[in-house]
């Protein structure tokens, strides 16, 4: 899948069980915050965001990464500039909606880099697209959170 | 050894009523579930086996080789990356959840997790011995996706 603007993840499931209003767009920065960090931990280890499983290794290390940083684990570290250019934005009320994204183009090239396999190098996408959906830890924890939410909501 | 292995039955693991419909796709749920919580434990160096044992620190002599692989320098099982590579969860012939390392690389995996009582390395133990089982957090996730599929738990 080409992506030639932002990439964009919109979570369509925040719902206002029990509560007679829509979610605040605090209490939807609160999830959004929470999936970037999730993110973010399981790519610092190798982990993919999507499928939960290893980023799969490097094809030829000495090629690439060979001296310029260690070959594990596979993060999609080398400078930080393309993980802290992944963002989260999110707005409350009645089309709640929390938007994970890159924030410049080298970014964006990149991640379609990753999920294309540019270069003959293995997949490795990390924000979900189509019907892929987060990996079932990250899901998990922001169902979690959502009851929190939802939970000191009513206890007001 | 040629395997070493947790096998369990998931809603028996966290007390469970079996699901009437879509038992097959919450397990496939939990294996997935499983399996990278147990990535990600391991790879922030810490055990997701409920009273699990594991040395953190390297010796001087492992952290410097390990250095020249690996930004990681705490006991986190990846060298090469080939063990964890071999580490899945799957749904075995039983219909049972297995959480296994298969093939040449289960000696390794055995010597983190001394299934075999004959490892003399640190411990370090990432699958569960028969008569263990995950931490808290890890069956608290398996008892919720039970939910999920209408599993009851009579509470």
């Amino acid at each position: 899948m080409a992506v030639e603007k932002d990439i964009e993840l919109i979570i369509k499931k925040i719902r206002k069980e029990k509560l007679e209003r829509s979610l605040t767009k605090t209490e939807v920065q609160e999830i959004g915050s929470l999936a970037l960090t999730e993110m973010k931990t399981r790519i610092a280890k190798g982990i993919s965001p999507i499928t939960g499983d290893r980023f799969q290794a490097y094809l030829n290390p000495k090629r690439y990464p060979g001296k310029k940083k260690p070959q594990r684990p596979v993060n999609l570290f080398l400078s930080g500039d393309f993980l802290q250019s992944l963002k989260m934005t999110a707005a409350g009320g009645k089309n709640a909606f929390i938007r994970i994204f890159f924030s410049d183009k080298l970014s964006i090239k990149k991640e379609r880099g990753h999920r294309e396999g540019a270069g003959g190098q293995p997949r490795r996408p990390i924000i979900p697209q189509g019907g892929e959906s987060f990996s079932e830890g990250i899901t998990l924890a922001l169902k979690r959170k959502l009851r929190e939410i939802i939970s000191k909501a009513l206890a007001k | 050894m040629n395997k070493v292995y947790f096998e369990f039955d998931p809603f028996d693991l966290v007390g469970i009523e079996r699901p009437k419909a879509g038992v097959r796709e919450a397990k496939e749920e939990i294996a997935s579930f499983v399996l990278e919580e147990v990535l990600n434990y391991v790879g922030g160096g810490k055990s997701p086996v409920a009273g699990g044992e594991w040395k953190r620190s390297l010796s001087p002599e492992y952290k410097k080789k390990k250095a020249e692989m690996s930004s990681a320098l705490f006991a986190n099982m990846e060298l090469s990356g080939q063990m964890l590579d071999a580490l899945e969860c799957v749904i075995n012939r039983s219909g049972n959840i297995e959480l296994r390392v298969t093939g040449k690389e289960a000696a390794k995996a055995d010597g983190h997790n001394n299934h075999s009582g004959k490892s003399k390395l640190p411990a370090r133990e990432f699958i569960p011995k028969e008569d263990q089982t995950f931490k808290k957090s890890i069956l608290d996730g398996i008892k919720e996706i039970a939910r999920d599929y209408g599993g009851d738990d009579g509470g």
